[in-house]
């Protein structure tokens, strides 16, 4: 029922989604002229935007309008039920009249060139993987586009040159002490979540060009390389440059003032979680080419030791027999992952019965007070409705439970668990002396999620809360709410309450929890079984 | 593989839109729920959106970029626009759309104050089901504004649940199911229980209108739809959509519904005090059955209709009311209502049931 009714909200949710900029600035022919102050408004530079499609939208009610961050995790879902439209909307995303000639990618109309988490990429993999891994010519098409705006994020959002990126809000609305839009203070915020973003993306770009190599679709093996190198310098970067706490164990945003101190902002939020998300597993084919070829990326090889297997085995970063050698990357690194898990799983920190929370619990009773340059601002956990009234105040990033960020962690937990197999463990929940493999967390945590919306012992569903009409009546109990975002502790619904747009991914997560869905991993694993020649093992 | 399934793979590459990727696309839920309030709406020098198009405008204003309702359908184009117009007979205005506070009322911003759900759809839409509770006292639009209002941050918001307004069950469960016999034959079902205590009578106006894309270009044919031969029908004329007939089956009471025609235009005169365009603007239905104003067109013609069903349902009694929306030419070839419309409706669901 609560996948039928996901679904079911997924599908209802489409729109006509009319807008063309340049006649909405100048006006109708026959009509008054509209003010000029909004020639150098709102989406003034967006000209080329000229929309007349149906698209997914996150909320018909509240969010009439498609956000292309939020629209990539409607695409997952729906490549279920509708692979076609799914790849039509990412298309979409990309065609001369929605993305910018300069490559960026239009946020959501209130303000198209607002800063969104780069997600698309990942969404492309995930729904050719859904769909089967047949269509490769979709995937071709949807790089091409995103390698324009690749090079605009990396023109753009890392303004010293030092792989470590900005990007503002990045879809997370109040999760810092500062609006990170709108630096109250001088100088620049250097994101963990930016820069692990990006890490993300270049590791999903390199992926569909590792793909469209290995199906011999189209010669690639360059841009594997270029990506390659990039996710080198981007993991040397956040490795290097201070985003990690080691007392902590946790990644920060840091302040870097006009005098050029750095100020750590020691926000313990998913903001810092966001890097783990990045991880894949070369195989040793690649392995070899890019010992070749990549000069960066043979360097961090080096760096890892590869020079030295038995070293790496060790380290249980690299697996397999000889000739079938995986080695894993991941811009956290196996010991600061495990660190970071640490935090995640600890129920008094991230850890909710119903899913990870956005911001720690830890901050309840420590609330983070930031004093710089004359500002001061501080953040607390709250677990319901926002308290600011920073992005209009109507979503809240500060503690409750956020699909989006879930939905990224059970999957990356997953794929840690394809490489490491039942050989790496972690206690979970931290503190309770149990030791899970990653597929159990990611199964537990997939749980948490669906419980959410699923009666309890008691008959009750978490979603409804204290809203004892919707907990006891038949007539209202079996109508599921699928809200933006849920209270940290209970997991009651808050927010708008039609979001199956990205809430609806719990769809995937049931039919995963099933079996029902294949991993990127085994995807590419099968098209490279189909195209692979013999080699000869490494050394 | 089932026949959904099967609809599904046959959907093409989509490279030249979804017009072309497959006849099933052709009619969807493709109205919005909200076109108030948009930036695509805001025409205001400072972009306040929400202010520039309130709510309140909602019902007297012609939309530039899109439409919205209760159960919103559409072709793909939104050319031609289905959806449902209630009254309990207490409110002051028609429910046609979804109440909610703007980004400033709330005391967490934005947030809509009505309960519906999305409870079943298939990718081709030949099957969709929504469902909709009613109250039956007055809706408390001011009550929800004042006490949001006078809430701060720190407090939760109040919501419909907190007004009493489904105290004592005194509300209406209503569901509108979509069902295509094929791509461009659609058949509406509205089913009406009254949840409550007492009989109650309910207003129910399925309604079609055209998206207003003839004030904008001066160069743009305008569509019309007229009363048709048989009583209950309407005759659809678009340039795109080619002739289609709209027909409202008799009501539980036997008796054939009146249809109701105004114009899809903005009431110039109420919102602006200027002279009208039409005497008969989009709100005209709106006025015509709540206060009895004669801002219906006498001569049945227009670019918006409804049909206008009252029902007096006893206490837990459930009512349903039929329409159908296909190409013109098929209207002497089968009764609309016949054997096969029932037909549809149990093929369709099962095919979602295997889907």
């Amino acid at each position: 029922m609560v996948m039928r009714q996901a679904f079911g909200g997924l599908l209802w949710s489409k729109q006509l989604f009319y807008y063309d900029v340049q006649t909405w600035l100048d006006g109708d022919p026959g009509e008054p002229t509209p003010p000029a102050e909004r020639l150098n408004g709102r989406n003034a530079k967006w000209r080329n935007f000229n929309a007349f499609d149906i698209m997914s939208m996150p909320d018909k009610w509240e969010y009439p309008w498609y956000a292309a961050w939020d629209l990539a995790f409607h695409c997952v879902a729906l490549a279920h039920v509708d692979p076609a439209f799914a790849k039509y909307q990412l298309i979409l995303l990309c065609r001369e009249w929605f993305q910018h000639p300069n490559g960026a990618l239009p946020a959501y109309e209130w303000d198209f060139s607002d800063v969104n988490p780069p997600v698309q990429a990942w969404a492309a993999l995930e729904v050719f993987s859904v769909d089967g891994g047949r269509d490769l010519d979709f995937l071709s098409r949807v790089f091409d586009k995103l390698l324009l705006n690749f090079a605009w994020w990396v023109n753009l959002e890392d303004r010293e040159g030092n792989n470590v990126f900005e990007g503002g809000f990045l879809g997370l609305d109040n999760i810092g002490p500062l609006d990170r839009s709108h630096l109250p203070v001088g100088g620049t915020l250097e994101q963990s979540d930016a820069t692990g973003w990006m890490g993300f993306y270049t590791i999903a770009m390199g992926t569909i060009a590792m793909i469209l190599n290995r199906s011999r679709q189209r010669p690639a093996s360059d841009l594997v390389l270029k990506f390659m190198e990039h996710f080198a310098a981007i993991r040397d970067a956040l490795a290097s440059q201070g985003l990690w706490d080691e007392a902590d164990g946790m990644y920060y945003d840091r302040l870097v003032t006009p005098s050029g101190t750095a100020v750590p902002v020691k926000v313990r939020s998913m903001v810092g979680v966001i890097p783990a998300l990045a991880a894949f597993v070369l195989q040793e084919d690649d392995l070899r080419s890019s010992l070749m070829v990549g000069k960066q990326f043979s360097d961090l090889l080096s760096d890892e030791g590869f020079d030295d297997p038995d070293k790496l085995r060790e380290s249980g970063v690299l697996r397999g027999e000889p000739g079938e050698q995986r080695m894993l990357f991941s811009l956290a690194g196996p010991d600061r992952l495990e660190r970071l898990l640490s935090k995640v799983f600890d129920e008094s920190e991230f850890l909710s019965p119903h899913g990870l929370r956005a911001l720690s619990a830890y901050h309840r009773e420590h609330p983070y007070v930031i004093d710089v340059e004359g500002v001061q601002a501080s953040i607390d956990y709250e677990p319901a409705e926002s308290t600011t009234s920073m992005f209009g105040g109507n979503s809240n990033w500060r503690g409750p439970i956020w699909f989006p960020l879930n939905y990224l962690m059970v999957t990356v937990l997953e794929r840690y668990h394809r490489f490491y197999g039942d050989d790496f463990t972690i206690e979970y929940p931290t503190g309770s002396g149990r030791r899970l493999t990653l597929d159990k967390v990611a199964a537990d945590l997939s749980d948490r999620l669906i419980s959410i919306f699923t009666d309890d012992a008691d008959g009750r569903r978490a979603c409804f809360g204290g809203t004892e009409l919707m907990q006891r009546d038949p007539a209202w109990h079996d109508n599921l709410i699928f809200s933006e975002y849920f209270h940290g502790d209970n997991g009651a619904a808050i927010g708008a309450f039609h979001q199956t747009g990205w809430t609806g991914v719990i769809a995937d997560l049931i039919r995963r929890r099933h079996g029902e869905v294949d991993s990127i991993g085994d995807v590419i694993r099968r098209l490279s079984a189909e195209t692979r020649e013999p080699r000869e093992p490494l050394p | 593989m089932g026949v959904e399934r099967e609809r599904v793979a046959g959907f093409g590459r989509l490279e030249d839109g979804l017009r072309q990727a497959g006849e099933w696309y052709r009619w969807g839920p493709y109205l919005s729920e909200r076109q108030w309030g948009t930036v695509r709406e805001d025409y205001s020098a400072n972009g306040d959106a929400w202010n520039y198009l309130p709510h309140d405008q909602a019902r007297s204003r012609a939309y530039r970029w899109g439409e919205d309702g209760l159960a919103g359908f559409s072709d793909i184009e939104q050319r031609l626009c289905l959806g449902l117009a209630l009254w309990n007979g207490r409110d002051p205005i028609l429910k046609e759309r979804a109440f909610g506070l703007t980004g400033e009322q709330g005391n967490h911003g934005e947030d809509v104050k009505e309960y519906w759900w999305y409870l079943d759809a298939i990718p081709s839409h030949a099957w969709n089901r929504w469902r909709y509770h009613y109250p039956q006292g007055a809706f408390p639009y001011q009550d929800l504004i004042d006490v949001n209002r006078s809430r701060n941050k720190f407090q939760p918001e109040y919501e419909l649940v907190d007004t009493g307004a489904f105290d004592d069950d005194k509300y209406w469960i209503v569901e509108v199911v979509y069902a295509k016999a094929s791509a461009d034959d659609l058949l509406m079902t509205i089913t009406v229980t009254n949840a409550g205590p007492e009989a109650d009578t309910l207003h129910v106006l399925p309604t079609a209108w055209f998206r207003n894309t003839w004030s904008w270009d001066p160069d743009a044919p305008k569509p019309s739809m007229a009363a048709g031969d048989a009583d209950g029908s309407v005759t659809i004329e678009h340039p795109f959509l080619g002739t289609l007939e709209l027909v409202a089956d008799a009501g539980p009471d036997g008796a054939v519904p009146e249809v109701l025609f105004c114009e899809n235009e903005t009431n110039t005169s109420r919102l602006f005090g200027a002279e009208p365009i039409t005497p008969y603007p989009k709100d005209g239905i709106n006025d015509h059955v709540v206060g009895g104003a004669a801002t219906v067109n006498p001569d049945r013609t227009g670019t918006k209709c409804s049909a206008w069903y009252r029902l007096t349902v006893e206490p837990g009694n459930t009512a349903q009311l039929r329409l159908r929306l296909r190409p013109a030419r098929t209207t002497a070839a089968t009764d609309p209502f016949g054997k096969n419309f029932s037909e549809v409706l149990e093929t369709r669901e099962s095919e979602a049931d295997e889907f």
